[in-house]
């Protein structure tokens, strides 16, 4: 009895938070009422960040009870996204292309460093689908496989570069932008030095000289050289060659930061003449105090989005820098590089050039979709825009 | 009332811009005692503003001051607050001396709660050990300065509250450090009237509670009739009259002043026009020769454009800087 007693006394209760949360949306609905047609997207989408919620909702209680309105804000950012068919292809392409960096290696049906040539003879420069489907280099290793390992070392470099790169700029642009006068003159002018040069010849010149003095900081310590390994998911028999892919991202992320010192100088002018700087000056605040809790996060929507359309061109740098032979060497797997030994054999082994190159096409242009859309959907107004075009086009319809 | 907190000598700021060097306040001096409310008086552009934030240094660069000291007297000793380094002054700022800012809307960062932002102001200052902490604390603090609800607007965001309920977050800030000194940058100009009344009266249940001085900067006389105890009437950058509330209102002295009087429409009388001063604020490039008043004062003479005239005391505690008193 007691037993059903308590049984009953817990359906009552999972009933009524039903109906007190039916009852709640309801009111949400008739408060904004706003409907939205929701597509096969909308509702996977949703269904995504119900997912997440409930992840983050087990491991931090009551976040969901907290947070309902970043949550509602998060949903209607990805319907605004579904909204736009470049945006979305670029989301897929981007997540696509992730997905690869993170398990290619695991995926590739051979190692990278496995060359089937000693095995046999004809598999050198095989065509596609003679013995591998998308064919062979001229160590007669698969394609496939060297594509899916070129996909983490260019997620890894691009994400280096962008993690050396932005923070630098980001920084250096505050402190101009908030001191101003002479420190803004001495940055902002060293900034123009960058710039002057084509980031390109920069970057090469600095690949070019630094793996020499890299190799000895790489040597003498094993920790980085492990982690690097366990990076790029190499063996450890690559890390002699270790250093060229370092220098090459260091050199990315020296040219790399001017761009975002300027952006971020500029939002940080506008901002610091806000009222709000001014009355946390006057509570005794730290200048460092104050533009990393209050400029800072008032700025940073723009630079994300610059990071992302950013992203596209890292990887573009690289496979370029990759394809003037500096970078990776053989066997270690990259686009660039690919590219690059296999232009030597051009119009008979094409599939060396095509291949690799649509690839390194496909994640450029999904990066620039990707970003290019986050642009409209982040900027406030665009985004309302968006919303009011489906809605009035709803209303044609009926 | 004879107990000093704030001694003002020659207090001069700079404005270095393309145009030419904007001298936004020349040789200001003035004394705040202990529990009064000082009122600035003037125009827009007079350097009301300018004044009062460079009593804690919150002058930006292209602005320097120039010369000038401010003592502070705390516990019978004086510290001179314009040479003190940037470090060190960020203990007076807040904790000592607080400001409330002129628009609410802006001072208030959009992305933290306002809690968060009360709880910051005591957190900086080690008056409570932990954001979190602070929060509790603002509660408190919310309570005092009348924000309806406390407990739930802690949470809220900027945006999710009026300009008057804004306000009183910006002045729970203020008080929050219970600082010696609450200076009110035009504290009700943003608000509308109705809100006006309740904010001054919330700064005076404020002062009366913790002690405060009030430096009150404001270009409305009638909340200068209904706060002030003393006050300085500024003009182009200087102090042209200071005296207390009572000789201001019934026998001004100086030209400007009491063209700035007749210009407030009396309720008692009918009258066909308001009077206005003639002219505008002098440009601060290149001011007037003399006293920067007369290209608009009626009583101007040949002295008045030849000589600066000082501050001189007139009668007890009354202050005038001009030829013709």
């Amino acid at each position: 009895m007691k037993f059903g007693g308590v049984k009953i006394k817990g359906n009552v209760k999972g009933d009524l938070m039903q109906e007190i949360q039916e009852r709640r949306e309801g009111q949400e609905g008739q408060k904004t009422g706003e409907e939205y047609y929701r597509s096969i997207l909308d509702r996977f989408s949703d269904f995504f960040i119900e997912i997440l919620v409930s992840v983050i909702s087990s491991i931090r209680r009551g976040w969901r009870e907290k947070n309902r309105s970043r949550i509602a804000e998060w949903k209607l950012m990805f319907y605004a996204l579904n909204r736009s068919p470049p945006g979305v292809i670029g989301l897929l392409l981007v997540t696509f292309f992730v997905f690869l960096g993170i398990f290619g290696p695991y995926l590739a049906p051979y190692k990278y460093n496995y060359f089937p040539i000693f095995d046999n003879g004809d598999t050198y420069l095989s065509p596609p689908g003679q013995f591998f489907p998308l064919g062979a280099d001229h160590f007669g290793r698969d394609l496939v496989s060297l594509l899916l390992q070129g996909a983490r070392t260019s997620l890894v470099i691009s994400i280096i570069v962008i993690l050396l790169g932005v923070p630098l700029g980001i920084v250096l642009g505050l402190v101009a932008g908030y001191f101003g006068g002479k420190v803004d003159e001495l940055i902002m002018r060293i900034t123009d030095m960058f710039l002057a040069f084509p980031p390109l010849i920069l970057a090469i010149a600095f690949a070019a000289v630094l793996p020499e003095r890299i190799s000895y900081l790489i040597n003498n310590n094993l920790l980085l050289q492990q982690l690097l390994l366990w990076l790029f998911a190499l063996d450890s028999r690559e890390a002699g060659n270790l250093s060229r892919l370092l220098a090459v991202m260091i050199a990315m992320a020296i040219v790399w930061w001017p761009g975002y010192a300027r952006i971020t100088r500029g939002s940080t002018l506008t901002e610091r003449e806000s009222l709000y700087v001014e009355s946390a000056r006057a509570i005794g605040l730290s200048s460092a105090k104050i533009m990393a809790k209050h400029i800072l996060p008032n700025i940073i929507g723009p630079i994300l989005v610059y990071v992302t359309l950013d992203f596209g061109s890292v990887v573009l740098t690289e496979a370029g820098l990759s394809f003037l032979g500096l970078g990776a060497t053989p066997p270690i797997a990259d686009w660039g590089r690919i590219v690059y030994d296999g232009s030597q054999f051009f119009p008979k082994a094409w599939w060396l050039i095509i291949f690799p190159g649509s690839i390194v096409l496909f994640d450029v242009l999904g990066w620039n979709l990707l970003g290019d859309s986050l642009r409209d959907i982040l900027d406030p107004k665009l985004r309302r825009s968006i919303e009011f075009k489906v809605k009035r086009k709803k209303g044609e319809k009926k | 009332m004879t107990d000093k907190v704030l001694e003002v000598k020659n207090l001069t700021v700079h404005f270095y811009t393309y145009a030419g060097v904007v001298k936004a306040i020349e040789r200001v001096s003035f004394d705040v005692y202990r529990g009064e409310t000082f009122a600035l008086v003037g125009e827009t552009g007079c350097g009301k503003s300018v004044t009062a934030r460079a009593l804690t240094q919150l002058i930006e660069s292209p602005g320097r001051i120039v010369e000038g000291e401010v003592y502070y007297y705390r516990n019978g000793k004086s510290v001179d607050l314009l040479k003190l380094e940037e470090e060190e002054i960020r203990e007076y700022r807040g904790k000592e001396i607080a400001y409330i800012f002129q628009d609410p809307q802006s001072s208030l960062d959009p992305l933290y709660s306002v809690g968060f932002q009360v709880s910051e102001a005591l957190y900086v200052h080690k008056k409570v050990k932990s954001i979190k902490e602070g929060m509790k604390k603002a509660i408190d603090i919310l309570r005092t300065v009348l924000m309806p609800d406390p407990e739930k607007r802690v949470g809220n965001y900027p945006h999710e509250l009026s300009g008057g309920m804004k306000q009183r977050v910006t002045i729970g800030i203020g008080i929050s450090n219970y600082p010696k000194i609450l200076i009110a940058d035009e504290p009700t100009t943003a608000l509308d009237v109705t809100v006006q009344a309740q904010i001054l009266n919330l700064i005076k249940e404020m002062k009366k509670k913790y002690g405060a001085t009030v430096i009150l900067i404001t270009h409305d006389m009638g909340v200068v009739a209904d706060m002030a105890d003393r006050v300085a009437v500024m003009y182009a950058g200087k102090i042209v009259e200071l005296a207390d509330v009572f000789s201001i209102f019934k026998e001004p002295i100086h030209p400007y002043t009491k063209g700035l009087l007749k210009a407030v429409p009396n309720p008692l009388i009918k009258i066909e026009r308001l009077e206005t001063i003639p002219g505008t604020v002098p440009s601060l490039i290149n001011p007037p020769s003399g006293c920067r008043f007369n290209p608009r004062c009626p009583l101007a003479s040949e002295i008045c454009r030849s000589k600066v005239p000082e501050l001189e005391e007139v009668k007890d505690g009354h202050f005038v800087a001009c030829h013709n008193r």
